[in-house]
């Protein structure tokens, strides 16, 4: 039997994704999904990279060498938070 | 939760007290320039500090207090600190990251140049109040690592757990990431599926690591669906097959 669950998205993708869905006779959740798919499938080669190179560490590195490599996206994520950070009340 | 319980799940780390269900952490200006300390200084070596020692006794519980410091041109709310009659500290509560930064600490001396609340404004017109773009990239690195460290120890523990089980299991990874696994047995061959929650990953690099530690030998691929059954919305699954040793 099919259960349901909630995506927590923004509104304006919420409502995009939704337009989209209901053109095509299908669920926002159903959408999603394909999308990851698609998102996944389009990134095969990269995605078989990192996980390749995810897996050397594990056989051979240190916790720092994971972290490092959990972490190559700090650099934008910081600089985008610290805007956040000035503008927030 | 009694107090002692609460203090044995928390830990220093950094610029940080981390907390069960948040930290507390100081921002890089405040530690160098308030509170006097070293520029590799951690919030543990200034934890004498009086306003440190208020910071860490009053946001425990709770991530705001009972006034903020007024007039700030940005409209931030600075949650005042107040030890003894002089020390003076101002918090601010990033609720997204559930993180209470302490910004700022002075002295309160009504009329004089250097009293605690003009200087706080004063900040906040320069904008070195708020974190800043180092203090996020300290806090994002601080937690990756300890991500890192939570990643090793998790997997393979999830792993002997679905190894005793008959059936598929829940769990987390590092605290927060929601994982489904399942490992079923036919002759000589495991296979392992697992399900990762995608509204809990951040980013597709946290899957791959998950992946390798639960197994990093031989290859992981796509599965359209659990042993028993069919994938949530919110899912995507991987599967390996390799041999029970």
């Amino acid at each position: 039997m099919a259960s349901t669950t909630t995506v927590r998205i923004s509104k304006d993708l919420s409502r995009e994704v939704a337009q989209i869905a209901a053109l095509r006779g299908q669920t926002s959740g159903d959408l999603l999904a394909k999308a990851w798919k698609e998102f996944l499938a389009r990134n095969k080669d990269a995605f078989a990279k990192d996980m390749e190179e995810a897996a050397k560490i594990i056989r051979t590195g240190t916790t720092k060498d994971l972290a490092a490599f959990l972490s190559e996206d700090v650099e934008a994520h910081a600089e985008v938070a610290a805007e956040q950070a000035q503008q927030a009340q | 939760m009694s107090s002692a319980q609460g203090e044995e799940n928390e830990f220093f780390a950094g610029l940080s007290l981390v907390l069960p269900d948040r930290e507390l952490r100081v921002t890089k200006r405040c530690l160098i320039e308030d509170l006097d300390g070293a520029k590799d200084a951690n919030l543990e070596d200034v934890s004498k500090h009086p306003i440190v020692r208020a910071f860490i006794r009053e946001r425990r519980d709770k991530t705001t207090g009972t006034r903020t410091v007024n007039q700030l041109s940005s409209g931030k709310e600075i949650w005042v600190l107040a030890q003894a009659q002089r020390h003076r500290g101002g918090t601010w509560f990033e609720a997204k990251r559930d993180i209470v930064w302490l910004v700022a600490a002075g002295h309160h001396e009504s009329g004089s140049k250097d009293d605690f609340f003009p200087y706080c404004r004063q900040l906040d017109r320069e904008g070195r109040l708020a974190p800043s773009k180092d203090d996020y990239k300290a806090l994002f690195l601080d937690q990756r690592e300890r991500l890192a460290a939570r990643i090793l120890i998790d997997a393979p523990l999830l792993r002997k757990r679905a190894r005793e089980s008959d059936s598929e299991i829940s769990g987390q990874i590092g605290g927060k990431f929601g994982v489904n696994l399942a490992i079923e047995v036919v002759d000589e061959i495991e296979e392992i599926t697992v399900a990762f929650d995608l509204r809990t990953l951040e980013n597709p690099r946290y899957m791959w690591a998950i992946l390798a530690a639960l197994e990093a030998d031989g290859e992981w691929e796509p599965a359209e669906r659990m042993p028993s059954r069919s994938l949530e919305p919110h899912e995507s699954a991987f599967r390996h097959m390799g041999l029970n040793e």
